[in-house]
């Protein structure tokens, strides 16, 4: 440990908190607002080098299609400026363990080589490292240093030194002009205590190399829905859409439903909620990225739940959106890197195999592997929390312990920030209750 | 056309094997994802729905089920794990019993205690008329003590007669079945001779080689040696019966009616054929045994009867072989024969009833299937 690192946690960080929240995605971000604001003190802990989740690296949101990162990214400064809430960014919570009416918890911070507390966020280091690789957030689609800020609008703006591609040629030390690299940085157990406990620990992708079927492995232009918002996104990797083997612009776009979620010979047997929405709302994004593509979206069922979600849909389909009702079985490699896909259409009872140049597979949504010791006894079958009592929504069954967003199961954004609401009153009802008790005690 | 719904059906074809088709939700993946299916032919799904709506004539009257071979690739890829491959098996066996005249096809296939019944009934009267029979032929005395060599003889040709009626009757069967499913005669006044022509070829080619066969399993078997794959196994299996089969014919000609010793060729081929089954057989049966794949994995009472039925007559033949060779006389040689015979002659009446049956119905499936194209 080194000396800044135990400063640190014995001076900045506070040891007690109302709240710890698990995930600073917008869920996680949520809640955290709606208890600082009545006065909680909340740590929110983040395994990735910034907060925002997944939805900063959104383009649009269904099915009002608002810019995703203007309502993210004021969110995030929110918390961030917040008087109440401490972030806790490349921390993992490994443990949590009840411990006389509070909550014990063990945090692990990640190096990132840099000093948090010295570092200006000048990028200084970035422009002097020689070192690229594929960016994470870019979904592999661009490329960033092996030293940087994680991505523009990241919060905290601090460099993170990735040791996986980092050659040690020191030359972002050198330039850094506060110090702040530090090469023997090393990884911190912590730990504080915490009153109650909000996991908002979101979602994960499953592989599109799941279905050998869809040879994704094989082929260059099978995209995911994360690399296609990229695409589209305004800041993204390239300004516009190209497909990923040759930078040409694509004039057949496949989406293919249902490609990860609702198929029990993948383990997921279950709806992810959100494909066809976001599919939607893709296709209608690409129809004004693209306008010359044909666009087709291959699906199942759609399932246009949500208020306004039906409109949205017509909307696409008067728009020229071209729906194939029909599961796709097989993608396979056809020259010039293009794709041919095989399905079977519902509507005419025929097989059919159409080429298209770009094909996106919408990836089933599942829990985040990593689940904290101690928290294994919430989760269901399927991985995900469990909330075992419906006229408390947000109560995952262990006393203190509230869940919000996709970490109780697939939801959209809205129903996600609702959900986070939900759990910050859960859990302010549970404080406040525990504040009466102590005062009839003393 | 209108057609018959049948709303007790799925209940009628679990009775057959049917699994989980009720879980069905009709996306489709199954017909996609068959190498086999085009636009010609569109199952297992079009079969399944058929299933699912009780339209138990539409079912039997569709060339489709005799177009899959069962690799299991829809099964494996199936997002509700419905069976789908499972399914057309049975609706295989569902059309056996129907287009059979005697109607103990379905017993068999319902019920495992009535093949057991059946196979031993017909054992008895076999072995009955074997050994009472006091007709003598040309053969050598010595292995002959127990069943007279005539006897096999007459009791043979009389069970190929029984077998050839039996399989026109299935041929006559089916024919009338497809045709109302293709709209009656008129589907094979309208085809022209050239399609005729190319439609034949094109059955004969399948028969010989079982090309569709290994395109059906060409993305299931790709990591596997050929001589395990599927194809090669039912080949080895068919052609060894085919063999064996031609071996007792020209023995019947050449020893029995011309009177020779014994006719080198026939004895030649009756090796070979007995070897190439007893592979197709063995790897059959241990595949079913470990039931690794998707389509080895649920076997019907059924299936084993034919392989070990299968096991039992190579393993008689060969028996036999050696004693005739050596010429050994001893009272269990006596008995191998009569039981060999006996096997021989059980397979035949039983299996034109249900699985020799598909050498007429799959050659008519894909004779339909070609003249559609």
């Amino acid at each position: 440990m080194s000396e800044t690192q135990g400063q640190r946690v014995n001076g900045h960080i506070r040891e007690r908190f109302d709240t710890l929240v698990v995930g600073g995605g917008i869920a996680g971000l949520e809640s955290a607002l709606d208890l600082a604001e009545q006065g909680y003190r909340v740590l929110v802990v983040e395994k990735e080098a910034s907060i925002g989740g997944k939805m900063i690296a959104l383009s649009k949101v269904f099915p009002t299609l608002d810019c995703s990162s203007c309502i993210t990214t004021p969110k995030m400064s929110a918390v961030a400026h917040h008087e109440n809430i401490e972030i806790a960014t490349h921390t993992s919570v490994t443990a949590i363990e009840e411990n006389a009416g509070t909550h014990r918890v063990e945090l692990v911070r990640r190096p990132t080589y840099v000093d948090e507390d010295l570092c200006i966020g000048c990028s200084l280091c970035e422009e002097a490292c020689p070192i690229e690789y594929p960016d994470p957030f870019e979904e592999g689609l661009g490329s960033i240093r092996a030293i940087a800020v994680p991505f523009t609008n990241a919060i905290p703006q601090k460099a993170v030194l990735n040791p996986e591609y980092c050659i040690a040629c020191g030359a972002c030390a050198k330039v850094c002009p506060t110090d702040a690299v530090k090469f023997d940085q090393e990884q911190l157990i912590y730990h504080v205590d915490a009153d109650s406990v909000i996991i908002a620990s979101g979602f994960t992708l499953n592989s599109v190399y799941l279905k050998p079927q869809y040879n994704a492995a094989m082929s260059r232009n099978t995209i995911t829905p994360m690399q296609l918002e990229r695409l589209l996104a305004p800041h993204g990797p390239y300004g516009r859409v190209l497909r990923p083997s040759d930078g040409k612009v694509p004039d057949s776009i496949a989406f293919v439903l249902c490609a990860g979620s609702r198929d029990q010979s993948i383990g997921v047997p279950y709806c992810s909620r959100v494909c066809c929405m976001y599919s939607i709302k893709q296709a209608i994004l690409l129809s004004g990225a693209v306008p010359l593509a044909d666009i087709t979206i291959y699906y199942m069922d759609i399932r246009a739940f949500g208020k306004g979600h039906e409109q949205f849909y017509k909307n696409a389909q008067a728009m020229g959106i071209n729906f194939v009702n029909g599961k796709v079985a097989r993608i396979d490699n056809i020259e010039n890197n293009d794709m041919s896909l095989r399905i079977e259409n519902l509507e005419t009872g025929q097989v059919e195999e159409n080429r298209h140049d770009l094909v996106v597979l919408a990836q089933g949504i599942i829990p985040q592997p990593v689940k904290p010791d101690g928290l294994n006894a919430v989760a269901g079958d399927d991985g995900f929390v469990e909330r075992p009592e419906i006229h408390r929504p947000a109560w995952t069954g262990m006393e203190g312990v509230f869940v919000a967003g996709v970490a109780a199961g697939p939801k959209d954004i809205v129903d996600s920030i609702m959900d986070a609401g939900a759990a910050a009153a859960e859990a302010s009802g549970f404080l406040s209750r525990r504040e009466e008790k102590g005062k009839m005690f003393f | 056309m209108a057609h018959k719904v049948n709303p007790d059906f799925f209940k009628e074809l679990q009775k057959y094997g049917a699994g989980d088709i009720n879980d069905c939700f009709n996306c489709g993946n199954c017909t996609a994802v068959c190498n086999l299916t085009d636009a010609n032919a569109a199952f297992p799904r079009s079969m399944i729905r058929r299933i699912q709506l009780g339209m138990e004539d539409n079912l039997i009257e569709a060339p489709e089920p005799w177009l899959c071979y069962y690799c299991g690739e829809c099964t494996d890829t199936c997002p509700r794990q419905a069976g789908p491959g499972e399914t057309m098996a049975t609706v295989r066996r569902f059309a056996v019993s129907k287009y059979d005249p005697t109607g103990l096809a379905g017993l068999m296939y319902r019920s495992p205690a009535a093949t057991m019944i059946v196979t031993l009934v017909i054992s008895i009267i076999l072995t009955l008329f074997l050994i009472g029979s006091e007709e003598s032929g040309s053969g050598p005395d010595w292995i002959f003590e127990l069943v007279p060599y005539g006897a096999v003889h007459t009791l043979g040709l009389i069970i190929s007669v029984l077998l050839g009626i039996v399989l026109v009757a299935g041929f006559v069967n089916i024919a009338r079945h497809f045709l109302s499913g293709v709209g009656g005669v008129g589907f094979l006044v309208k085809r022209k001779p050239a399609q005729w022509r190319k439609a034949a070829v094109n059955v004969f080619c399948e028969i010989i080689t079982m090309k569709r066969h290994g395109e059906c399993q060409k993305d299931t078997e790709i990591d596997k040696p050929k001589i395990l794959r599927q194809r090669f196994v039912h080949w080895c299996i068919m052609w060894g019966f085919f063999g064996l089969f031609a071996a007792t014919v020209l023995d019947y000609i050449f020893i029995y009616l011309m009177g020779w010793e014994i006719f080198i060729p026939a004895r030649i081929l009756g090796t070979i054929a007995g070897i190439v089954m007893l592979y197709g057989v063995v790897v059959a049966i241990i595949k079913r045994f470990l039931g690794k794949e998707t389509c080895s994995k649920s076997s019907f009472m059924a299936d084993w009867w034919l392989l070990w039925m299968l096991f039992a007559l190579t393993i008689t033949g060969f028996w036999l072989e050696v004693a005739v060779t050596v010429e050994a006389s001893n009272v269990v040689n006596d008995i191998v024969l009569l039981l060999h015979t006996v096997l021989a002659m059980d397979l035949i009446i039983l299996l034109a009833l249900t699985k020799i049956a598909h050498m007429v119905y799959r050659p008519v499936a894909l004779l339909f299937y070609y003249l559609k194209s």
